[in-house]
């Protein structure tokens, strides 16, 4: 039941599910614009996403409210976590952890 | 070249939100996986639009798809042809030690140096005086030359236990830029240029 409560909640974001939670992680310790995102992800995810990938799931991000653009710097856009966009991540990254600690425990069992 | 005309693919919706910035992304990075990306990027944004259209021009307009497709496809083949022209790079070893031969191999210290096939060593001259008197000759007839001799040899360690022969006493017996062997083109491609 409790699965249910939360994936109803959660946007579908379709083929880009796993780049936008990668840079709703990446935003998680404050705003970054889309060089600095993709430089973030490569080094705590060791995934290399494109810029293609990247702003597609940017777009859904924001469009879901998720994320928030900031003003420009130069021509470069920094983005930060909305309220929606971390309570959004907090529930994502919780179940994460339920189903990794379930399967390492799995895999403990001779 | 910078993919950014690949931006000209998007919905005009998106590029007014997103194209200087990923303009300006683009030019400090850009390989030929971006450039796929980002055109696979494009196609994705035709045809589940992720940006709302206040003027209704983005809907999604079948000419627009074609043309998003017949581009993929030529940057897929880019990316295809880009990737093959790029030799891989070679880890030489060295080998120093004294040249012999067993049959038709040559070996340094008990070890298998692969120069080319039998017919490609005989039959093509070699490219300077390596075994030093005084003649250029076969392939073959300079390497019986240094038999006995003490050799440095430049070498790839292949994953039988044979190394293939890329430099003798410091003069390139073989380009190392990880291209094609001379003899790629078989016995009868070669016998032109002998």
């Amino acid at each position: 039941v409790e699965v249910k409560e939360v994936s109803k909640d959660v946007p579908d974001l379709g083929r880009f599910s796993e780049p936008a939670l990668f840079v709703l992680i990446s935003l998680a310790d404050g705003a970054k614009h889309g060089y600095a995102m993709m430089e973030d992800i490569a080094t705590v995810s060791g995934v290399r996403v494109g810029p293609g990938t990247l702003y597609g799931a940017l777009a859904r991000l924001e469009r879901h409210g998720l994320i928030e653009p900031l003003a420009p710097v130069d021509r470069r856009r920094p983005y930060r976590l909305t309220a929606a966009g971390t309570t959004l991540l907090r529930e994502r990254l919780t179940s994460l952890e339920r189903s990794a600690s379930v399967g390492l425990r799995r895999l403990a069992t001779p | 070249m910078n993919p950014r005309w690949l931006l000209r693919l998007y919905p005009l919706a998106w590029r007014r939100r997103y194209e200087e910035e990923v303009a300006s992304l683009l030019e400090e990075r850009h390989s030929s996986l971006d450039w796929l990306d980002v055109a696979l990027g494009a196609l994705d944004a035709r045809l589940r639009p992720q940006v709302p259209n206040v003027t209704g021009e983005g809907r999604t307009r079948m000419p627009q798809v074609i043309a998003s497709g017949v581009v993929l496809a030529a940057v897929l083949i880019f990316a295809v042809i880009n990737n093959r022209e790029e030799p891989a790079s070679l880890e030489l070893g060295e080998r120093h030690g004294t040249l012999s031969k067993d049959g038709e191999h040559y070996l340094v210290d008990g070890q298998v140096v692969d120069a080319g096939p039998d017919w490609y060593i005989t039959r093509t001259a070699a490219s300077t005086d390596y075994d030093g008197d005084g003649a250029v000759e076969s392939v073959a007839i300079e390497l019986d030359g240094l038999v006995g001799m003490t050799v440095t040899l430049g070498v790839e360690d292949g994953p039988g236990g044979e190394s293939s022969l890329f430099i003798i006493n410091g003069q390139n017996y073989r380009n190392t830029d990880g291209g094609r062997p001379p003899w790629a083109g078989g016995p009868h491609a070669n016998q032109s240029s002998n």
